[in-house]
């Protein structure tokens, strides 16, 4: 299988990518991850910030004008979507495949 | 009050800064030196992150970011690339890191950093190296009171240790026939200004 390089995501970078498909900049991607793994996934300033500037550089987010001047707002790219979209496949794969895979183990 | 440490360890920083806070000794700068500042005992947590930043606009957000999720940047410049911080808010993360490769993501920046300043810096440390090691050793072949010319191209394409080269005597008939007194090393010359050849040639006549 040709599997797209950039596969599988780290959760770090699977929750922001998921979180920007809304534009946001870092702290209210941050607060969003929280809220949406109900306080499961907490990512910390250094490593948010780390996430947010490989992605750019993989041009997998841009930034766009934002009413805050001090805080940069990003959005996913289309490239962004597209791996997005991969990964999560990849992962409902792997649900489907272990689903069957225990029902066949406890039979 | 200044301090002066030196760590190779964040963690070991980041503690040793904590114990210092706790002792009523606030962090104001860190420039060559730790400047702290009397204050009440405080029991917050520091935090240390290494990144440069070519952009002040980038070098803003990126303080805003920890700001705004309870981190104050206390010391640290735009430039340099240590940056330091204190824990401000009661419920923000225990860590400026919420995973292992970013938390250690920073002693491979700090490391790409020093090894860049290293290559800029080899022109120098060679010449301190040429300066401290050859000239004493090249002078005691060839008389004393003679300026001596090293061929610093030579000694770039030169591998392994200098000092442990053999020296020829004084007088090798090198293949550039202009300088007569030239001193040959392999891969290394040491010329003798044409000025003083004739007063050294007949010194040698007359030994």
């Amino acid at each position: 299988m040709n599997r797209d390089a950039n596969l599988p995501l780290t959760e770090t970078t699977y929750y922001v990518l998921l979180t920007l498909l809304s534009p946001a900049h870092g702290y209210i991607i941050m607060q969003k991850i929280e809220e949406l793994s109900s306080g499961q996934v907490r990512l910390a300033a250094g490593t948010l910030y780390g996430a947010l500037e490989n992605l750019e550089k993989q041009k997998m987010i841009r930034q766009i004008p934002g009413q805050d001047a001090r805080r940069k707002t990003y959005a996913i790219t289309p490239k962004g979507h597209e791996v997005l979209t991969l990964d999560y496949e990849r992962m409902k794969y792997m649900i489907l495949l272990t689903d069957a895979y225990l029902q066949k183990v406890g039979e | 009050m200044k301090k002066f440490r030196l760590f190779l360890d964040y963690e070991k920083e980041e503690n040793w800064l904590h114990a210092m806070a706790q002792k009523g000794w606030a962090l104001k700068s860190v420039l060559f030196t730790y400047t702290f500042q009397k204050t009440a005992q405080e029991d917050t947590s520091i935090r240390v992150d290494f990144r440069l930043f070519k952009r002040k606009k980038d070098y803003l957000d990126y303080i805003a970011l920890f700001e705004d999720s309870g981190w104050q940047h206390i010391a640290g410049y735009k430039s340099i690339g240590i940056h330091y911080f204190k824990k401000t808010r009661e419920q923000a993360n225990e860590d400026i890191f919420s995973d292992a490769a970013s938390k250690a993501g920073r002693y491979k920046r700090a490391s790409e950093m020093w090894l860049m300043f290293f290559i800029c810096y080899i022109p120098v440390i060679l010449s301190v190296y040429i300066n401290t090691i050859l000239i004493p050793v090249s002078v005691q072949q060839a008389s004393p009171h003679h300026s001596l010319l090293i061929d610093l191209k030579s000694l770039y394409q030169h591998t392994g240790p200098l000092a442990s080269l053999p020296v020829c005597t004084p007088g090798y008939d090198n293949d550039n026939s202009t300088y007569p007194l030239a001193i040959r090393i392999p891969n290394l010359r040491i010329v003798v200004p044409q000025s003083l050849q004739k007063a050294a040639t007949s010194l040698m006549h007359s030994l």
